[in-house]
Parts: C-alpha cells; sequence; structure tokens
C-alpha cells in the first residue's frame, strides 16, 4: 500500500520514469531518512561509548572483579528487584483503586497520586535521609522522648532505604500505565471472570491484571531503566551498585574506556530484557477486538474496604510528596534570606526553556518516528526505531560523555571544511549552543516521548486514512487536521513526561550548557555535592513546583 | 522542497547564533570548583581589569574529558578543581602546559605546586580529625594512623572512600607509609566504623554531633560552615600528627590549559589569583587557608589555631590514587 | 415446572433518575424469555441487576427459589450460578479459545474438563478452533466462544445482553435460531435482552415488553404482535398504523377503510371514538376492488413492498403488497381491507 502521506517521495516518484530510479526511490522515502536519521543521532554516541572496547583496560577489570563485582551485582541485581517489585504493588493496586473502584477522595487521589513524578529521585533520597537518618528530626525526636529505643531504629542507610526511596519516586511510572489499561478492559474482564464464578479477587489475578500485561511491562521498563542508571540517590545512600563501578573507574581510576564498557554491559542487559519481554508476548493480544468499554459504573468500595483503600492511597501519597516537599519547603524558608536572589529566576526560567523546547522538539520526532514504524515495518527499520530509544537506558554522565565526544568531532570535523572552502578559522560551531543541548536531551529522552505517542497511534486505523483520502484530504493536511486531534491525547502526555524529565535532568544539561546556562538541576547538583542538603532544598522546591503543572495537566488528560 | 531547505538553515542558524563565543577580551575557565565561591572573585577580576571570564562548572574528570575531546579547538583557557590528584592526572593527559612565572613561584610554597608547574594550589583544605567534646577528650587523640586502635572501636565516622578527598589522604598516607601498613591502618578504621561511610562531610559532623560516633576525619571548612549555621553543637577540631609528619592538606587550584588561545591572558589571571588581594577572596569565601603564605587566613578560620602541614609534594596524591583506590576497595572501606 | 427466575417487584434508580419501576417477571426450568425495548429503556439495568453487577432498591429477584438479591441483600455474581454473554463478547484475549471455554470450569479437571471442552466446542460447530486466539477468529465464531463459555459451568440461568448486535445482518438471523436449538437441547433456561424484535421472535418463548422501566407485557411474541396490551406495544412490535375510528356496536366500527365487523373487547359499545390497528397485511391489494388509496410512499423490500396509502378519509395506512406488482408514487390502487382481529384503543390526540 503506497503511503497515505507521501512527502517528498511523490516528487521522487513523479519524477522518475526508470525503473531502477523508482525502485530506488522507494528507498528514498523520507519516512525512512527520518528513521535513519534519528537512529544515526542516537547511535553515534552510543557506538562513542561502545568504541571503547578497543582500549585496554584488564588491569581495571581485574581489580573490580576480584574485590567488587560480586557485591555491585548482589546490590544491583536486589536493588532492581526490590524496586520493580515494590513499583509493581504500588503502581498496579493504586491504578486499580483509582481507575475502576470508587472510594472516598478517589477523584484527588486519581491525580495527587502521580504528583511524585515531578520530585527527582535524588531530591527524594537527600530529603528522606535528612529526616530520617541518626541525626535527623525523627530519630532524635526518638531519642529524646525514649531513650531506650536507640539503636534499635532500622538503619535507613541500607538496601532498604534505598528500595523504598526509589520505590516511592518511580511508581508514578507504572500507576500511569497501568491505570490507563484497567480503564480501557478493566471491569469488562472481571464481569466476564465473575459470572463464570470466579471471585472479585480472583478475577483481578486471572484476567485484569493478565490483559494489562503490556502496559505493566512497559512502565516496569522505564522502572527498571531509571533504576540501574541512577547515579544521584545512590551515591547519597552510600549504595553501591553496578553504576558506582562505571563512575569509580572513570573519576577514580582516570579510566573512560574502563567506565564506557562497563556502561555497555548496562545497555545491553536493557536491550535482552526488552527481548525477552517482547518474544514472551509476541502471540498473545491483550485487547479486545471490538468496541472498547463506554462510561461503566465503578465498583464502589463499602465498609472498611472503602477506608483501608482511602487510607492507603493517603499514606502514600503523605509519604511519597506530601512530607517531603513540606520538609522542603520548611529548610527553604530556613535559608530563604541567605540564600534567594534574583538569580533563582534565572535558573527557574532556564530550566523552564529547556524543558519546553525539548519537549517540543521530541514530541515532533516522536510522531515522525511513530508514523515511519507505521508505513515500515520491516526489520531495518524496526532495529533502527529500537536503537533511536536506547539513549533511555545509559547512565546520564556516560551518555553525556558520548555525546560530547560525538559533538566536538562534528565540530572538529566543521571547522575544518569551513577553513578548507572558506578560509575561515572558527572556534566551536555547535559545541555550547542550545542547539547541543536540545539534541542531546532528544537522544537521551526519545524512549520516553515515543512510547506515548506510538500507543496512541495505534488507535488510528487504516480506514480513517483511507476515508479522508477519498474526501480530499491528505498529505500534511491529513496529519494535522484527522490524525492530531486522536493523537491528541498521546502527544500531550508525551510532552508532560519529557518535561519533567528534562527538568530534573542534570549530567546532561551540566556537561553541554552554554557559559552561564545554569538550571535549577545544575544548582542542585553543586549544593548537594557540597554536602548542603537545606541550601539545596530551594532550588528543589523550584524544580518541583514547575514540574506540577505539567503532571496536573497529564492527569487531566488521563481522565479521559 | 526550497523553501524548507531555507527555512532550516535559517533556523539553524538562529540557533548557532545563541552560542557564546569567546571573544578576545574573554576568558574561558573550567572549573571544578562550585560556581557560589568563584563568581565573587570573577566579577572582581573583570571589574579590576575589565577582561570577562566566562565560565562552566562540573566534576573535573567530566571537565578534563571535555577538554580532551575538544583538543585544539577547546575555548577553555584555566582548568580549576578542588584536588590535587585531578590536577596531576589533568597534567598526566597533557591537558596542562608548563607556565614559569616568577610570580606564581613566589606567592605559592613548593610542595603546593607542580614540579612540572603545570598547576598551581590556590587555597588550602586540611583534611584533620574532628571530635565530640562530650563523648572524647583531645587526649585520646593523637595521629590518623591511631584511629585504627581497637580503643576507637564503634566510635569513629567516616565520609565514603570514593570522594576525592579521602583518597588524596589515603594516598599521602601511602607515600608515608608504604602500602602494606597503610592497609593494615585503613582495615583498622573499618573496623572501627560506628556506621557505613556517609557520602558528605557535613553529614559525617551532624552524625558526631548527635552521637552516632565520636570523632571522624573532615575538612576543615566543613567545620567551619556547620559551626556557622549551628554554633551551640560540640564539635572540636583536633590536628593530628604535630609530632610526626604534620596534618594532611589538600588544594584547590588551576593550571593554564594546554591549547588555550590566550595564553598571555591566562597567566595573568593565575598570577592574580595567588596574589594577596584575590587570596583573601578565594579562601575566606569558603573558610579555606590561603595558599599563599603572606596571606593570614579568615579570623574563624585562624581561631582554630595554627598546626604543622604536612610538607610532601602534592603530586603524590595524584601518582598514588588509583593504588589508594584500589587498596581502600580492598580493606572493605566502602 | 420449576420456576427457575423470579424477579418481584423490583426497582432501581441511579440518583434521582429511577430506571426500574416495580418490574416482575418470572421464567420456568427450561424457558428461553427476552426483554425487548428501545435503547435506554433500563433491560440492560435489569440483566445486570439479576446477575448481580447492579443491586436493588426495593423489590427482590430468586434464583431457584432463593433470594440473590434484595434491599439488604446482593449476594455477588460469582455465587449466583449464572452465565452471561455479553454484548461485546468479553472473551479474554491472552488466553485461547480452548483456555476461554475452560475458564468457569472450576470443579473439575482432567479428563472430565477435556470431555466437557470439546463437547461444547462441538456443540457450537468449533471444533477446530480450540488453539487460536479471541484475534483470529471472525465475529461470528467469537460469539459462539462467548455462547460455550458461558454455558461449559451448567449454569442454572444464562443471561445474553444483545448477543448479536455486532453481527451483520444475514449472520443474524442464522445465529439467532441456531442459538434457540442449542439453548433447546441443553434444556437451560435462559433470559436476553435486546432491542431487534426479529431476534426476540426467533430466539424467545416469552417476551416482556420494557418502555421506560417499566415491563408493559410480558407474552408470546405471537400475542405480542397479534394482541398488543397498549398502543405503544402495537407500535413498537410490528408495523402498522392506529386508524381513528367509532364503535358502532358490540361488534362493528366504523372506520376510513369502511366498516369493520368482527369480535372485540372494548368497554364502551355504542357512539365512542376509538382507535383500531391496522398492520400491513390487513390490507389486500385487489385492483377489482373499488375502493382506492393513493400511493404516497413506497419502499422496496425483496418479496414485498411496502405502500404508504392514503385513503379517500384522509387517513393512512400501510400495506404489503407482493412485489410483483409493481406502482408508481401518485397511483391509486384498489384495497380491501381484511382485518381478523380487530383490536381497539383508546383514542389519542394525535399530532
Amino acid at each position: 500500500m503506497r503511503n497515505a502521506i507521501c512527502l517528498n517521495s511523490e516528487y521522487v516518484c513523479q519524477r522518475s520514469r526508470f525503473p531502477v530510479w523508482q525502485k530506488f526511490a522507494g528507498y528514498l522515502d523520507t519516512w525512512r531518512f527520518i528513521t535513519y536519521g534519528l537512529a544515526l543521532t542516537v547511535a553515534l554516541p552510543l557506538s562513542v561509548i561502545l568504541w571503547s572496547f578497543n582500549y585496554q583496560t584488564q588491569e581495571i577489570w581485574q581489580h573490580l572483579a576480584r574485590h567488587m563485582l560480586a557485591d555491585l551485582l548482589l546490590n544491583t541485581a536486589v536493588l532492581a528487584a526490590g524496586v520493580l517489585t515494590a513499583t509493581l504493588i504500588l503502581g498496579v493496586s493504586l491504578a486499580w483503586l483509582t481507575g475502576v473502584c470508587d472510594f472516598p477522595g478517589r477523584k484527588i487521589f486519581t491525580w495527587a497520586l502521580l504528583l511524585p513524578i515531578a520530585m527527582p529521585t535524588y531530591v527524594l533520597a537527600f530529603v528522606t535521609l535528612g529526616l530520617m537518618d541518626f541525626s535527623g528530626p525523627v530519630q532524635t525526636f526518638f531519642r529524646a522522648w525514649f531513650p531506650a529505643s536507640t539503636g534499635w531504629f532500622p538503619n535507613v542507610r541500607s538496601a532498604g532505604g534505598i528500595i523504598i526511596v526509589m520505590s516511592l519516586a518511580l511508581y508514578p511510572y507504572v500507576y500511569l500505565l497501568a491505570r490507563g489499561a484497567f480503564r480501557t478492559q478493566g471491569k469488562r474482564a472481571m464481569e466476564a471472570a465473575q459470572s463464570l464464578g470466579w471471585s472479585r479477587t480472583s478475577s483481578f489475578f486471572k484476567v485484569a491484571l493478565p490483559m494489562a500485561r503490556p502496559w505493566i511491562a512497559g512502565g516496569l521498563l522505564l522502572v527498571l531503566m531509571e533504576a540501574l542508571a541512577d547515579f544521584g540517590a545512590v551515591s547519597i545512600f552510600n549504595f553501591d551498585t553496578f553504576t558506582t563501578a562505571i563512575y569509580k573507574a572513570w573519576f577514580g581510576f582516570f579510566s573512560l574506556p574502563a567506565a564506557a564498557q562497563l556502561s555497555s554491559i548496562l545497555v545491553i542487559i536493557i536491550f535482552v530484557v526488552i527481548a525477552v519481554e517482547q518474544k514472551a508476548r509476541k502471540k498473545k493480544r491483550f485487547t479486545q477486538s471490538g468496541r472498547s468499554e463506554g462510561q461503566f459504573d465503578r465498583i464502589k468500595l463499602q465498609g472498611w474496604k472503602k477506608w483501608t483503600a482511602a487510607l492507603f492511597a493517603l499514606t502514600v501519597l503523605l509519604i511519597a510528596f506530601v512530607i517531603p516537599f513540606a520538609q522542603l519547603l520548611i529548610w527553604s524558608a530556613e535559608i530563604f534570606n541567605e540564600e534567594f536572589n534574583f538569580r533563582y529566576l534565572g535558573f527557574l526560567w532556564r530550566s523552564l526553556f529547556f524543558a519546553l523546547l525539548a519537549s517540543a522538539s521530541i514530541v515532533f520526532c516522536s510522531i515522525l518516528l511513530a508514523y515511519a514504524n507505521r508505513q515500515h515495518k520491516d526489520k531495518l527499520s524496526r532495529f533502527c526505531l529500537r536503537i533511536s530509544t536506547l539513549g533511555y537506558a545509559l547512565p546520564g554522565t556516560v551518555l553525556a560523555v558520548g555525546i560530547v565526544i560525538t559533538i566536538t568531532s562534528v565540530d572538529k570535523q566543521l571547522a575544518n571544511i569551513l577553513k578548507m572552502f572558506f578560509g575561515y578559522q572558527s572556534g566551536s560551531l555547535i559545541q555550547g549552543t542550545i542547539t547541543t543541548v536540545v539534541a542531546a536531551y532528544l537522544i537521551r529522552f526519545m524512549a520516553a516521548g515515543y512510547n506515548s505517542v506510538n500507543s496512541a497511534m495505534h488507535r488510528i486505523s487504516g480506514n480513517l486514512d483511507e476515508a479522508s483520502i477519498s474526501l480530499g484530504v491528505k498529505g500534511v493536511s491529513l496529519l494535522r487536521k484527522v490524525h492530531v486531534p486522536i493523537l491528541k491525547t498521546g502527544i500531550l502526555t508525551a510532552a508532560m513526561l519529557v518535561f519533567v524529565d528534562v527538568m530534573k535532568e542534570m549530567p546532561i544539561t551540566l556537561m553541554t550548557r552554554p557559559f552561564g546556562w545554569d538550571t535549577l538541576a545544575v544548582k542542585i547538583f553543586e549544593l548537594t555535592s557540597e554536602g548542603e542538603w537545606e541550601r539545596a532544598a530551594l532550588p528543589a522546591v523550584a524544580l518541583v513546583l514547575g514540574g506540577l503543572i505539567p503532571v496536573i495537566i497529564l492527569t487531566k488528560q488521563t481522565e479521559k | 522542497m526550497i523553501k524548507r531547505i531555507l527555512v532550516l538553515t535559517a533556523l539553524t542558524i538562529f540557533f548557532v547564533s545563541l552560542s557564546a563565543t569567546a571573544f578576545c577580551k574573554e576568558l574561558v575557565v573550567y572549573s571544578a570548583r562550585k560556581e557560589h565561591l568563584i563568581r565573587p572573585l570573577f566579577e572582581a577580576y573583570t571589574k579590576e581589569t575589565g577582561v570577562k571570564i566566562n565560565y562552566i562548572t562540573d566534576k573535573a574528570a567530566v571537565l578534563m574529558q571535555r577538554v580532551k575531546a575538544e583538543g585544539q579547538a577547546t575555548p577553555a583557557d584555566l582548568l580549576i578543581t578542588v584536588d590535587a590528584g585531578n590536577l596531576w592526572h589533568a597534567a598526566q593527559e597533557g591537558i596542562l602546559q608548563p607556565v614559569s612565572s616568577k610570580i606564581l613561584s613566589e606567592n605559592i610554597p613548593s610542595h603546593l605546586r607542580d614540579p612540572g608547574n603545570r598547576w598551581f594550589g590556590l587555597s588550602i583544605r586540611a583534611r584533620t580529625i574532628v571530635y565530640n567534646l562530650q563523648k572524647a577528650a583531645p587526649n585520646e587523640l593523637s595521629t590518623y594512623e591511631n584511629l585504627a586502635e581497637p580503643k576507637w572501636k564503634g566510635r569513629l565516622l567516616l565520609r565514603t572512600s570514593k570522594k576525592v578527598y579521602n583518597q588524596s589522604l589515603v594516598a599521602m598516607l601511602m607515600t608515608e607509609h608504604g602500602e602494606a601498613k597503610t592497609e593494615e591502618i585503613i582495615r583498622g578504621w573499618v573496623k572501627n566504623l560506628a556506621a557505613p561511610p556517609f557520602s558528605s562531610d557535613t553529614k559525617v559532623l551532624e552524625a558526631i554531633a548527635a552521637g552516632q560516633g565520636d570523632v571522624g576525619i573532615v575538612n576543615t571548612y566543613y567545620v567551619g560552615r556547620v559551626l556557622k549555621k549551628k554554633p551551640n553543637l560540640p564539635l572540636r577540631i583536633f590536628w593530628p600528627n604535630q609530632n610526626a609528619n604534620g596534618v594532611h592538606v589538600n588544594v584547590s587550584g588551576g593550571g593554564v590549559v594546554a591549547h588555550s588561545q590566550h595564553k598571555e591572558a591566562a597567566i595573568k589571571l593565575l598570577e592574580w589569583l595567588s596574589s594577596e588581594q584575590a587570596q583573601n577572596l578565594y579562601a575566606d569565601v569558603n573558610l579555606e587557608y590561603p595558599a599563599n603564605p603572606r596571606v593570614s587566613p579568615d579570623p574563624v578560620v585562624a581561631a582554630w589555631g595554627k598546626f604543622k602541614q604536612n610538607p610532601i609534594n602534592l603530586d603524590n596524591a595524584g601518582k598514588f590514587q588509583v593504588r589508594a583506590i584500589q587498596l581502600m576497595d580492598r580493606a572493605g572501606y566502602r | 415446572m420449576k420456576t427457575v427466575l423470579e424477579v418481584k417487584n423490583i426497582s432501581k434508580s441511579f440518583g434521582n433518575q429511577p430506571v426500574v419501576k416495580n418490574l416482575a417477571l418470572s421464567l420456568d426450568k427450561g424457558a428461553i424469555g427476552c426483554l425487548l425495548g428501545p435503547s435506554g429503556c433500563g433491560k440492560t439495568t435489569i440483566l445486570r441487576a439479576i446477575a448481580g453487577f447492579e443491586g436493588i432498591d426495593a423489590g427482590e429477584i430468586r434464583i431457584n427459589q432463593s433470594i440473590v438479591s434484595g434491599r439488604h441483600i446482593l449476594v455477588p455474581p460469582e455465587q449466583r450460578r449464572i452465565g452471561m454473554v455479553f454484548q461485546d463478547y468479553a472473551l479474554f484475549p491472552h488466553l485461547s479459545v480452548k483456555d476461554n471455554v475452560a475458564f468457569g470450569l472450576r470443579k473439575i479437571k482432567g479428563k472430565e474438563k477435556e470431555r466437557r471442552i470439546d463437547e461444547l466446542l462441538h456443540l457450537v460447530r468449533l471444533d477446530d478452533a480450540e488453539k487460536k486466539f479471541p484475534h483470529e477468529i471472525s465475529g461470528g465464531q467469537q460469539q459462539r466462544v462467548a455462547l460455550a463459555r458461558a454455558l461449559a459451568p451448567e449454569p442454572e440461568l444464562l443471561l445474553m445482553d444483545e448477543p448479536f448486535s455486532n453481527l451483520d445482518v444475514a449472520l443474524r438471523e442464522r445465529l439467532s435460531t441456531e442459538v434457540r436449538e442449542i439453548l433447546k437441547e441443553q434444556e437451560t433456561t435462559a433470559l436476553m435482552v435486546t432491542h431487534n424484535q426479529h431476534e426476540a421472535f426467533a430466539v424467545a418463548d416469552e417476551i416482556g415488553v420494557i418502555q421506560d422501566g417499566n415491563l408493559v407485557q410480558w407474552d408470546s411474541g405471537h400475542n405480542l404482535y397479534h394482541r398488543p396490551a397498549n398502543d405503544w406495544v402495537a407500535d413498537f412490535v410490528g408495523d402498522g398504523v392506529l386508524l381513528p375510528g367509532m364503535v358502532l356496536d358490540d361488534r362493528r366500527v366504523e372506520t376510513g377503510l369502511g366498516v369493520l365487523e368482527g369480535q372485540f373487547k372494548y368497554p364502551c359499545r355504542n357512539g365512542c371514538p376509538a382507535d383500531v390497528l391496522i398492520r400491513p397485511e390487513d390490507i389486500i391489494h385487489d385492483d377489482a376492488s373499488n375502493f382506492k388509496g393513493k400511493i404516497l410512499k413506497k419502499h422496496f423490500r425483496g418479496a414485498n413492498i411496502l405502500y404508504t396509502l392514503q385513503l379517500p378519509s384522509e387517513d393512512v395506512v400501510l400495506a404489503l403488497v407482493p412485489s410483483t406488482c409493481q406502482h408508481d408514487i401518485g397511483q391509486s390502487i384498489g384495497i380491501i381491507p381484511r382485518v381478523d382481529d380487530i383490536i381497539l384503543f383508546e383514542r389519542r390526540e394525535r399530532i
């Protein structure tokens, strides 16, 4: 079937009369260009990192293997397992409660439970430690009033502590996606199962949950990538994971190649996990054909069940967002006079600016990619697509290095060209520009944008295209008048997710920003790396507030 | 089609022009020293000489990687870090170039600068022992090595071995005692820990003040900062090894970037940073000791008392950093 | 005969809106009932209440004499031993056809389970589809799987919510009769809900017409058609018009079609106005007749043509005429009224 949206290739198609040309023109398709182009952009920094395997780093590997790797891998496995389990339980249960059931306060909890997305994991980490560690107010209170309890309070700076903190920060990804799945098909499946004799609880586990599997898996994948690549929170907890080895190799042993090699392993693990999950569900479908459910009645919880549900949601909200945010506000208030000046407005403005710009670019590219995916499902295109979304899986700083090396090389080549053709000696052309920063964000966050847009894209059937064309609407107008309105929800979700992610992003911003372009995240980094957690509370509050607006808009969208 | 290309080109030019390019009357500094510490300094320099300074802050290793990647086209003129180990490494990698300057040689003592004149310390930070005066007494304390003794079991608190300050400390211990003995010392420390290592010195201090441990090793300026906020905390500084080689010190310092386009201006900046007027600005804002011995420290800092500095050349901190980390990993010091 | 389903005077409101009003019906074992009504009349709510997915505000529902729904009782669906076929089939997309059908077979295991699955798949003529997944079979096949799944655990009562609405017309007709055959063979008691009267007639023994939450008439299809309880039912079931007329005596009514003679029941006996139900088949086309009707509209239906005719009295009637005779709009054709059952309703002011 010829492309419904045939941009440039129409020009080429019409002009070419020779069969050879026509075959070639088929490949010159704009859509293929886009896919290959984006894949290349992402692949370059990745290949820089993979290139590190050319270097000799045996000594470092030997040292790591002998003294550290076993513990690191164990810690990483425990962290991953713990966080995945906790986010699964939290995300799915809350999604079910707010998506399909009714209980007091449900309407508020529906959007409020998404608020933790606005708070970076590293911020939640330092707030939690500040509150709960030995010298923090909670334990100090216990020691003052219950002296006998000294030594009995659990050690917060432990595997358990970091698992809880990460799970609270990351469950919203699973919550968001699971909720969408349950809203569209959860209740009907439950009723069918009940009519066949299964109790509500059994029905949930046998039917509603398995049917939501792709969405839940998608959320868990995002959580896994975040957890494995995280560096900020684990350093604050001084919890040694695989990422610790990466940074030790680089900062401590001065070996970027070793660090890059270790990072490649992370990427390979993620790749393998994705492949395994895809294969496992190859044959099955998870959506029903036929009409989706219209408005349905929620399951109204009664008696002790509804109060338990409300209490559960309230507790999660409190410990994941309200209490940490309150602590940040208190700290900010304490240091406000000393710390605040009008430069903070500059930080806030720059954070928002980058986030908006990146959000727009990434959503635009995601739409293009999703279309390209629709038109061409051949192996090469799909492979390129996979590559384009891998940036998310790498630890931020390592990816940043790959990006910087790529950009400086490109810069050098450009400078050479200019010198050769125009005799013009220039300094760096693209490094240290906003374009670079946005391109870097694109490489990093394509996955977040693409997944949302792509799932929304599934709702557009080919028939819609054909109906439109028969009415004379095609090409870019087709996109504009027909597809975009349908994709609106997916686009908005993508935009918001990317916006929040970019606002929280630290290592890439640090590495690629132009002079004088410090953002809130940069400021937080500077202060926390000095142990000045209280002072970091001020930019942290601004960051969370900046991220809140898109989160709330996001939830309004998910209600539909 | 043509229209689209034109639009794209226009946009590209627009974005490129948003970049900051370096002109002659401007210097570019890559700094691992935090922005709020260097900004007042650079503003003062600009006011005095009219030379504008553009700077980027980031972690030292990242900045060095960036300079390396940029190669000959690098816009950087000066590299500033917060410890000697990274400076040593920068010199090794050929990122810094030798500078022969009489002013610098006069202002900065020889053990605080690179023997090859590629980097110069600008402020001193002492890594010393701090104790809770309600739980330990000065007569119990003597040396860093002594903290490995069994009497300190369950009373010692340390910052993580991943922080370069501790790596430099251990590197210096290795220079003094050799690897085997140093490993024994570190193992002793680990045995005596009251809690797992902390991610920052500030947290170590807060924990000591709260009673989680009695004694710890930190950089002096953190003590200054913490006491400034809460003067009533029972924390005191102790200068160890006064009968031996002296207190371990590290420097924050910098050097001229090898491919700098403005070598002369960069040297001038460096010289100014070592001069008396700048030294106070540089060190006092962070409660550190000026590297220039002719400059007296901030009164708060001076109140901590005088102490004997360990005179071993700081480039050992860099030379032995990798071995020091390996040692700490073997000893189980996280 | 055992009464399997007994619905006694149930009422339900959503908020302030009453949806079901004082409804009562019952089904004996082996009987197939149907609730027929336009969209929004509350029939699906009634079905869901019987299933146990909704509660009721008043009255009671009993299955096999045990009370399952009442003002303060709501036995959950999984304990009612019902089977349900949903409008969109609700097949589990992640399970194969075989697993879908087996889903309700909790109490039996092993060989017996296999036997039962095979039996059902054979019953709905889907023996080959065992390993397929729902997205791999057609709509009609999915509907049969849904039926097999619901029947597998031998429920006391089978509930079907507009089971044929997602199928095309030809399939609908075929499957309606098939489903009836299957249900009769298995001696299943069933209650169906639909807005399509042809399905109702094809499948059910007894049909209840629901208007705005009220059960207006519960009767066989034949009686609904030929003896509607009120003019609304007359209008809803089948085609027809209500012709204004005047009752002359206990056997004669004067209308625009002339004087009609026959047995009828009507409270008033002479000189009162009434409306007469005239079905299209009550008008016979006879070229020889002098009584003419002018064609206003015609509607080709394959074997017949449905004409809308204007009588000399200005009243409008419908006539069903074999399509071998073709006439044009505006022509007048000869007709003879042959009304076998005279159904009278109270005269209403109509626009």
